[in-house]
């Protein structure tokens, strides 16, 4: 009975908790914390049960017939199990964070609500056996962040919010199409290794390459693929936990996991090389690389050079896959996670400076490094994670992309990946200098009522994640790290013993 | 007699019981309704592979009335008696605080429109459809006009003129293939009729009055007044109730005449469905007022009903899948957000879409409400709404016939109108919204719980969709 409905379980370990916690009076700080951890250790617990399930070769999956012949399919392959690890276990700290950080705002009993709904789409989105139901929860995904997104209720919240709807509804009806025409012409639409259209190909190659194209973009606006992204800065109205969270493992990285699926489990990596779709995706993922960090240097906004950053950050994924190789791949899928790990940790310390002294731009940043040193030091690990400095995760992903760059022959792809290693330090190096070395400006006053550096449940989340992003570079070689997983995915894709 | 019949005569005799000054004798006939009809709906529903005929007076068609339990009818009874059934709950306590004398109407008058439109599902006579439309419409307009004001009893009295047009072109319709084939029984004369010159006639004459009747654009300009003056309770019924009926039996005569309808009538009510899309939605997204916005949006939705009958000539099992899905969805979704708004408009917030800000503050029930039936009216995921989209899309490609693409255009659209309610309900409070947040008595939490079930019900609609199909398919 567990074991049959596991995924189902996990899914509901964050939606019944987020139902109840709408119905919380406001001032019920103490039950809403204790159902949100409650909830998160539950999914977590789950998820490590699943894990071991899986790997004692149970094979877990559910179906339900919601239209005659529309399946929704639960599946637990390799990469359902690695979306599903990173979130439960980045949710977990985030909900800590979100809870301090939190503590003197408004809505509160809204916010953790659909905060949980957040969750719930995320997990169905990596259980998603087929693109029916990956559409089903890419689609909740967009309709529960809104409320977060405008969290604060502010006319910039609302402009944020209206910019958000109408990218991700247009993102939303093209893929929306191409689903359904994908489902009429091959009649057929489970989610299989080596794709399930390579062979009915050929039959249609016009239709099959329109519908990829609109799946592509209707997943790349939420993936932020140039020149989908424009709703990423916008959004960074959200309170810091929905920006960390957005950006590490649902929205944005559900778009990137959704492309990931299209390639490898719609078209199949092969069928998409042979007719050149690939290189369509190689193309625009190099050019949002570099424009993404380009824009990143002329940002003030902390907030917003990190959401630039992911605009190029998250397209390393997408740059992966596009690479025809397994070791392309296997770059690709590993920074889904290490791309997660880090960001989270840099919008988590960005909250942690504008929740304490109220600091939001670069240039006011000056000796905060002596404030709030554990912080900085988060930071300083982040932001050197993505510059690829080893031995953080970071670098384990550069490494690996680099490696299938050449594999594919594609030598000028290790253009584009130097081109933007020296553009993250170029906009991440000052911000350390500023924040080690400049002088504290004494006019800024700390906000928060604290002995400590900050509060201490905005502080240990911080520092957890950065701790987990060198511990994910550190012991990648070993088994069942994450980079034990992209490679098995690797072989498998592509056939390899 | 069969269960058809007592399902439309028993509100017809319990409707002056509820006359009785009192509160328990306003709700008890409607609760008594509401558990037989759930009785018999639930006892039939088994047996939809056999749709049960009834001859009323004892005479065989063509001369007796045939009323029909098949499962056309009896989904769109049982949604329509669990919708009416609530909102008739959300009056009941809304009522409370209202002076209005007028009000005790509202419970003898609804529990006609609920048996009159009954019949309108499970008649299969075309002449019997008319005395029902005709009742159908007496109750809406006696409804309607409860609210008093200017403004209603004129919005009344268009709704009233228009009602009566279309009524008379339906009935001259009637007249024709009653001259011409002498029989008024839908299943005979679709197998008797001929495709000839006096049937399109008639066949269009009848649609014409239907249609206005549905306030199919250009013949809307009666609905978004009445929908949008109406005590909210009528608005919702209104909306998710009353143009179901007379859309309801175009299907029906679309399915009768199968063999003799040719395109170009269909297209052509598409295309008339299009526009309603258009025009309905442009008005709703810059309409100022809530209840304004919710009317042009019924406007628009029912315009995204008829584009999807031409799709019933070249794949009619699935579009009439879609068919019931939209029109089930938009029943539960539109009744509860009408519900949600009266509940706003009287404890949160004014009139108008700028007073909203703060209600997701003030009402998290109002906004749950709001989210919910949303959602299924934008035909998002994971709502019955959406499955019909979905549905509707699988037929546009599986037909080739790719304007249907267009109809994402409404998609669009209806997520801009929509957005605009929801979103001004999460700004922050406004200062000067000052209405007191009274204590939450039980008269309001049961108010604000119905709208809420109702968006519970269009979303959860969506995961029975095998279910309706196959249902559907024993028809």
């Amino acid at each position: 009975m567990l074991y049959d409905y596991l995924l189902t379980w996990i899914i509901l370990s964050s939606l019944v908790p987020g139902i109840m916690i709408f119905f919380l009076p406001e001032k019920s700080v103490r039950t809403r914390s204790v159902l949100n951890i409650f909830g998160s250790l539950v999914k977590m617990s789950l998820v490590i049960v699943l894990l071991v399930q899986v790997y004692q070769g149970a094979n877990i999956y559910q179906s339900y017939e919601l239209l005659p012949g529309i399946q929704i399919e639960l599946v637990s392959d390799l990469f359902s199990l690695i979306l599903a690890v990173l979130s439960s276990i980045l949710w977990f700290f985030t909900t800590f964070y979100a809870i301090g950080y939190l503590e003197h705002h408004h809505s509160r009993s809204r916010f953790f609500g659909f905060f949980s709904l957040v969750v719930t789409a995320t997990m169905g989105i990596s259980f998603a056996g087929n693109l029916f139901t990956f559409l089903l929860f890419f689609e909740m995904l967009t309709i529960v962040t809104y409320p977060l997104v405008v969290h604060n209720g502010t006319q910039e919240a609302r402009k944020g919010g209206q910019v958000y709807i109408a990218y991700t509804s247009l993102g939303g009806v093209l893929f929306l199409t191409g689903t359904v025409w994908m489902y009429v012409l091959a009649g057929n639409q489970t989610f299989a290794a080596g794709g399930f259209v390579a062979e009915d190909f050929a039959n249609h190659p016009m239709e099959y390459s329109i519908i990829f194209i609109m799946l592509i973009c209707g997943l790349g606006v939420k993936g932020a693929l140039f020149p989908l992204h424009g709703w990423l800065p916008r959004a960074m109205v959200a309170p810091a936990p929905v920006s960390a969270l957005l950006h590490a493992v649902a929205v944005v990285k559900a778009g990137a996991f959704g492309i990931v699926r299209v390639v490898y489990d719609v078209f199949g990596v092969e069928t998409a090389q042979a007719h050149g779709l690939l290189e369509i995706l190689l193309y625009m993922a190099s050019f949002t690389v570099v424009y993404g960090s380009v824009m990143a240097l002329f940002q003030d906004n902390l907030k917003k050079r990190l959401a630039y950053s992911t605009v190029s950050q998250v397209s390393y994924i997408m740059l992966g896959v596009a690479l025809f190789g397994p070791l392309g791949t296997i770059g690709g899928v590993i920074h889904l996670v290490n791309q997660g790990i880090m960001k989270i940790t840099l919008f988590f310390c960005a909250g942690s400076f504008a929740e304490t002294y109220g600091i939001k731009y670069v240039s006011k940043m000056d000796g905060i490094g002596k404030k709030m040193p554990l912080t900085m030091l988060a930071f300083t690990i982040g932001a050197f994670g993505m510059m690829g400095v080893p031995p953080i995760a970071g670098f384990i992903s550069k490494w690996y992309l680099g490696m299938g760059a050449v594999e594919s022959g594609m030598t000028w792809v290790i253009g584009v990946l130097i081109a933007s290693t020296l553009l993250n330090a170029a906009y991440f190096l000052p911000i350390l200098y500023r924040g080690w070395f400049g002088t504290f400006d004494a006019s800024i006053s700390k906000k928060l009522d604290t002995p400590h550096e900050t509060l201490r449940l905005i502080l240990w989340p911080t520092v957890s994640v950065a701790v987990i992003s060198l511990l994910a570079g550190l012991f990648a070689s070993l088994d069942y790290s994450p980079l034990y997983f992209a490679k098995i995915i690797g072989m498998l894709e592509y056939g390899a013993p | 007699m069969n269960s058809a019949a007592y399902l439309i005569l028993v509100p017809m005799l319990l409707a002056p019981l509820s006359l009785i000054p009192g509160q328990i004798s306003k709700l008890v006939p409607s609760a008594l309704y509401v558990g037989f009809g759930g009785f018999v709906l639930f006892q039939n529903v088994g047996q939809v592979s056999a749709p049960e005929a009834l001859f009323m007076g004892g005479w065989d068609a063509p001369l007796g009335i045939a009323l029909k339990m098949d499962s056309l009818a009896i989904l769109f009874s049982a949604a329509s008696i669990l919708t009416w059934a609530l909102i008739v709950l959300h009056g009941h306590v809304f009522s409370r605080e209202e002076k209005n004398p007028n009000l005790r109407f509202f419970w003898p008058l609804s529990l006609m429109l609920i048996g009159s439109l009954q019949a309108i599902f499970f008649s299969q006579d075309i002449f019997n459809l008319y005395v029902t439309l005709e009742l159908t419409t007496l109750c809406a307009v006696g409804l309607l006009v409860l609210q008093g004001g200017r403004t209603v009893y004129t919005a009344a009295f268009n709704y009233l003129v228009s009602a009566y047009v279309g009524s008379m072109s339906y009935l001259m319709g009637v007249g024709i293939l009653y001259l011409e084939y002498g029989m008024l029984d839908l299943v005979l004369l679709g197998e008797t009729a001929e495709a000839g010159k006096s049937l399109y006639v008639a066949l269009a004459l009848m649609i014409f009055g239907l249609a206005v009747k549905t306030a199919l654009f250009p013949f809307h300009f009666w609905l978004p007044p009445a929908h949008a003056n109406a005590w909210p309770p009528v608005s919702a019924m209104l909306s998710a109730l009353v143009v179901k009926g007379s859309f309801l039996i175009i299907i029906r005569l679309l399915l009768g005449f199968y063999e003799h309808v040719s395109w170009p009538f269909l297209n052509l009510l598409g295309l008339m469905g299009g526009g309603a899309i258009l025009y309905g939605s442009i008005h709703a997204i810059f309409h100022p007022d809530i209840k304004g916005v919710i009317a042009y949006s019924t406007v628009s939705q029912i315009g995204f009903m008829f584009l999807m009958l031409p799709l019933m000539d070249s794949v009619p099992e699935i579009a009439l899948l879609a068919l019931v899905l939209f029109t089930l969805a938009h029943m539960f979704a539109k009744a509860g957000l009408f519900l949600a708004a009266g509940n706003i408009i009287r404890w949160h917030a004014g009139k108008k879409i700028d007073s909203l800000k703060g209600v997701s503050n003030r009402s998290m029930a109002s906004m749950l409400a709001v989210g919910l039936t949303v959602l299924s009216l934008a035909g998002l995921p994971i709502s019955m709404g959406f499955a019909g989209k979905w549905t509707f899309l699988q037929a546009v490609f599986e037909s080739g016939e790719w304007w249907g693409i267009l109809g994402l255009l409404s998609t669009f659209l209806s997520i801009a109108y929509l957005y605009r309610i929801f979103s001004a309900m999460m700004e922050r409070p406004a200062a000067e919204n000052n209405k007191p947040v009274a204590p939450p008595d039980v008269t309001r939490c049961i108010a604000e719980a119905i709208p809420v079930i109702l968006g519970i019900l269009a979303i959860c609609g969506g995961f029975a969709g095998t279910y309706i199909a196959f249902v559907l398919g024993g028809a």
